[in-house]
């Protein structure tokens, strides 16, 4: 949602460091593959963060022809994520424990109930469902900066990671401060760091 | 690069929260001043455009254990109570607002902590129904509009720092404000 239709929540970046210079499709490419979601659909992981194409969320081939598009680099953050409430983990978890004691005829140690709780727990997210989230990204070239499909310190945190961990290039969020640095003229770059509030009202 | 690099991310934590004021300053700014013009600005580069603030605007002041805020969801009688917040020293801190140049007309929402345009409605200058173009040139489309709104948003606030920055705020700009402020009594 957002980028591509639907009413957008948004981000905005400033790539801070040099990228290489010709951003080719080798480099962008084999950094995106190299980060690439990985499904866990059919296997007991937790979470699975990485990137899928703009628009095909379930392929992560990244041939130049799905991400470039003019002066733009697009591709969608996903993350899926199983969550197991401790009630449910802690009732399976007792059923295992009372097996075990049957057939052993004695409590399990600190080592049998840890293994018995990984256990109950790899069976258990293997069948629990995924939680999918998805953040288009955009990184405008000439201008240095990307676009998030997304707001809250917790999306951009997530975000952040993925992307400092793909293209290890430093990035700015763009707020009344950073935006205002950017736009003034050096001369008043001292007032506006100086300045501080004051009231509109006087009355 | 440019001068953002030079900042550290710690520093950028502090320097973000120390300048939220000029974004909350910014709105304040804004609404009065498009409610003064008639809903028109001229800016630099785009020239004309109109300019509203639609509907729940929020104000707020005071920090922490003392913030008081209110919201005001629809213009008329509750803009009159947002006029009142204004002069109790109140300032805004979010809005809905439409933004309409010759042709094209957005809806956004503009918080003071970020001045990012979020809940953004675009122009309808394409059938979304039909899938004119395919998904990609829709999307070509929207983040040509999103730049587009993204830059009068900035063209806005750099007018805005300008005059706030200078001796002119102090000396015409709030006297202006505070005698509009005044008449809306």
């Amino acid at each position: 949602m957002g980028l591509i239709k639907g009413s957008l929540a948004l981000t905005r970046y400033r790539v801070t460091q040099e990228p290489p210079e010709d951003l080719s499709d080798e480099y962008i490419s084999g950094r995106l593959l190299k980060n690439s979601f990985v499904d866990i659909e059919h296997s007991p992981e937790e979470k699975s963060l990485g990137w899928v194409e703009f628009f095909n969320h379930l392929d992560a081939g990244f041939n130049p022809a799905v991400y470039r598009f003019g002066g733009l680099t697009a591709f969608t953050l996903r993350l899926d994520t199983r969550k197991l409430p401790a009630k449910t983990i802690a009732r399976y978890y007792a059923v295992r424990e009372a097996e075990y004691i049957g057939k052993l005829g004695r409590k399990p140690n600190s080592l049998a109930k840890k293994e018995l709780k990984e256990t109950v727990k790899a069976e258990l997210l293997r069948r629990a469902l995924l939680n999918t989230e998805l953040m288009e990204t955009v990184w405008l070239h000439r201008e240095n900066e990307v676009w998030l499909a997304a707001a809250g310190e917790t999306r951009r945190s997530i975000f952040e990671e993925l992307w400092g961990r793909t293209f290890g290039l430093s990035l700015q969020m763009l707020v009344p401060a950073t935006l205002g640095l950017e736009l003034i003229a050096a001369e008043l770059k001292k007032a506006f760091l100086d300045s501080s509030a004051s009231p509109i009202w006087l009355g | 690069m440019n001068d953002l690099s030079a900042i550290e991310p710690a520093a950028f934590l502090d320097l973000w929260r120390e300048k939220i004021f000029l974004g909350q300053e910014f709105l304040t700014w804004l609404w009065i001043v498009s409610e003064i013009n008639g809903n028109l600005l001229n800016i630099k580069p785009q020239g004309a455009i109109e300019l509203w603030f639609e509907s729940r605007l929020q104000l707020e002041s005071g920090e922490g254990g003392n913030k008081k805020s209110v919201t005001c969801l629809a213009p008329g009688a509750e803009w009159a109570e947002a006029h009142t917040a204004l002069r109790e020293g109140k300032k805004l801190t979010r809005a809905k607002l439409r933004v309409r140049t010759e042709e094209k007309e957005w809806s956004l929402a503009l918080s003071a902590d970020a001045l990012t345009p979020q809940s953004v409605r675009f122009p309808k200058t394409f059938d979304e129904s039909e899938e004119e173009g395919g998904p990609v040139g829709q999307f070509l489309e929207r983040a040509a509009l999103l730049s587009e709104l993204t830059a009068i948003v900035e063209s806005l606030f750099k007018g805005f720092l300008e005059l706030r920055l200078s001796p002119a705020w102090a000396g015409t700009e709030l006297p202006r404000l505070n005698k509009w402020l005044t008449s809306q009594k």
